[in-house]
């Protein structure tokens, strides 16, 4: 074998292992070892959940080795996969959701004469994600629609993360920015520029999300609770909701309001 | 004895990862992620909601380059310099025009995108960047290539090294068992209930339907399926059998799950991966079937370009 040949092994050689390595994330991101469950809604979930449940302890002390055995050649490795931008996680669908996700941005507008009087002119919600109409089949619009679905989950994830991090582990940078800003920012913008008249400005703009559960497998189902639900979404598809001058005390992060099965939660207030 | 086994180990080794193949595999490679790359650039439009500051746009801290650009008042021209270049680099590369320097810009510019804005980039784009990755050390613009038709690529028919192709089947299927043994770790995945709650989440739902009741087991057997494909990916494509086996339920997975959910680019760029596992000379000799006669390169009946 050439000289050059020799060189290039070693460097594929080297590329495999860390790549192998970088794959491994750390031990205490994976869920804690489960109690072993029965479910009786199939026979073929009854007879594979034990078996797969009671394999995870194995799962994490192979883990753990694998951890450790590669200790000693993780720092070149993160190096080297982060240099050549190679770095990668593969958790998307690790644990889907169980629940519908909803976020809507509030916006408060104000024009001469409310702000002489200290009040807000008018307010108006709008529907920001998902960016389509769930009661409609999505086709080719639905393409470019998860680019901006997919810029909001992320978001929300973000500010979950951060919020977690703060919290529980009080761990993560005070000062870093808020993820929910960007949304608040671009929606209002997008708003103000459609929907203002001159005069007129936000004030303040409001991320409120909304969660709703997904009925579990083999569980009736329940078109009563759908229909309620598409009916309120209904008056979101045809544009922001206007809605009266806003009495009374701003809500606060937080506060919560019901829609149907929505319960929406004040998440972030911008500015 | 000991000499003439590692001799044959050395020459198994040396065949392995440097054994000539047509170039026609990653001529398919450089089309099919130029194309998708260029559709889903257009994707991550208008400019100004994915690319610049005042759009779904990463919050800035700290003081990185990134931070500087924006600080400067520059996040506008630079977003929409960055938009137009990715666009023309994946344009480019599908079409293999100027090849070897539209597949190194996309990669640099792909590797570079989620520190820009990583909000609206899914796990496709991890796909995008290792497949640029390998082709950059291959003259993928050989043949199918606008390089080939103005005689600015080298000699139609010459061949290229293995391994960069090796890379790619290697990545995906690290892929494939990274995401099955994450998947065995969430309890939705045990229990058989993951493709059931994927499939409803409104987020990517298709249609305007919950899954029925009635295909409950259906979904069960679907997840366990999916599980075990993924983790048994990498032992599947060892032997030729189960690598035709491993390949087809990708396309089939990757097709359902394209059809009830709105992933964007992702099935696409799977499917579009498996390209790297066909053996070199089938893929040669298929494309030879669409070249036009006057251009096609001869191909031994063992594949090798003559």
């Amino acid at each position: 074998m050439s000289a050059s040949r020799w060189f290039i092994s070693l460097l594929l050689v080297g590329h495999v292992v860390a790549l192998t390595i970088e794959a491994i994330p750390p031990p205490d991101s994976a869920a804690a070892s489960p109690e072993v469950r029965s479910p009786t809604r199939n026979a073929v979930a009854a007879a594979l959940t034990p078996p797969l449940d009671a394999s995870i302890p194995t799962v994490h002390r192979l883990h753990q080795l694998a951890w450790d055995g590669t200790a000693w050649a993780r720092g070149p490795a993160t190096w080297y996969v982060g240099l050549t931008g190679l770095g990668q996680s593969w958790r998307m669908f690790m644990d889907p959701p169980k629940y519908d996700e909803y976020l809507q941005v509030r916006y408060y507008v104000v024009n001469a004469d409310s702000q002489a009087g200290g009040r807000i002119a008018w307010t108006a919600g709008e529907l920001a994600f998902p960016a389509h109409r769930e009661d409609r089949v999505r086709v080719f619009q639905s393409f470019r629609d998860s680019y901006t679905d997919k810029a909001i989950a992320m978001a929300i994830a973000d500010s979950m993360g951060q919020r977690r991090n703060r919290d529980e582990a009080a761990i993560g940078d005070a000062d870093a920015p808020e993820p929910l800003s960007a949304v608040a920012k671009f929606f209002s913008q997008r708003f103000a520029a459609r929907h203002l008249m001159p005069g007129e400005a936000i004030s303040r703009t409001e991320i409120w999300i909304a969660r709703a559960g997904n009925r579990p497998p083999g569980s009736p189902e329940q078109p009563a609770a759908i229909r309620a639900r598409r009916a309120v979404l209904e008056q979101y598809y045809v544009g922001p909701v206007e809605n009266g001058p806003s009495g009374g005390q701003l809500p606060r992060n937080g506060d919560v309001f019901q829609e149907a099965d929505l319960t929406w939660v004040l998440e972030y207030i911008h500015p | 004895v000991s000499l003439t086994r590692s001799s044959k180990l050395l020459a198994r080794w040396e065949r392995f990862w440097f054994q000539d193949v047509p170039p026609h595999s990653y001529a398919l490679l450089r089309i099919l992620f130029g194309a998708i790359g260029f559709i889903s650039v257009l994707g991550m439009t208008p400019i100004s909601e994915f690319w610049t500051p005042g759009g779904l746009f990463s919050p800035t801290a700290g003081s990185g380059v990134r931070a500087q650009i924006l600080s400067s008042g520059l996040g506008d021209l630079i977003g929409t310099i960055y938009f137009w270049t990715m666009l023309t680099a994946f344009a480019a590369t599908a079409l293999g025009y100027r090849s070897g320097t539209a597949v190194a810009v996309a990669f640099v510019g792909s590797v570079f995108q989620p520190f820009w804005n990583r909000l609206p980039l899914s796990s496709a784009h991890h796909v995008v960047v290792v497949v640029l990755f390998c082709l950059l050390w291959v003259e993928c613009e050989r043949v199918w290539s606008v390089d080939a038709w103005r005689g600015r690529a080298k000699a139609v028919g010459a061949s290229e090294p293995i391994w960069p192709l090796r890379l790619i089947r290697f990545q995906i299927a690290l892929i494939y068992l990274n995401s099955g043994l994450w998947k065995l770790t969430g309890e939705q995945w045990r229990d058989g209930s993951a493709v059931h709650f994927a499939s409803a989440l409104n987020v990517f739902q298709r249609f305007p339907y919950d899954p029925p009741a009635a295909l409950d087991l259906m979904m069960t057997i679907g997840t366990y399926v999916t599980l075990a494909w993924e983790i048994a990916f990498p032992l599947l494509i060892l032997l030729p059998w189960t690598r035709r086996l491993a390949l087809v339920m990708g396309v089939l997975l990757h097709l359902g799950m394209a059809f009830v959910m709105e992933l964007g680019p992702f099935s696409a760029i799977m499917i579009a991966s498996y390209a790297a596992f066909l053996p070199p000379e089938t893929t040669a000799k298929w494309g030879m079937r669409f070249a036009s006669p006057a251009r096609r390169p001869r191909v031994s009946d063992h594949g090798q370009p003559v």
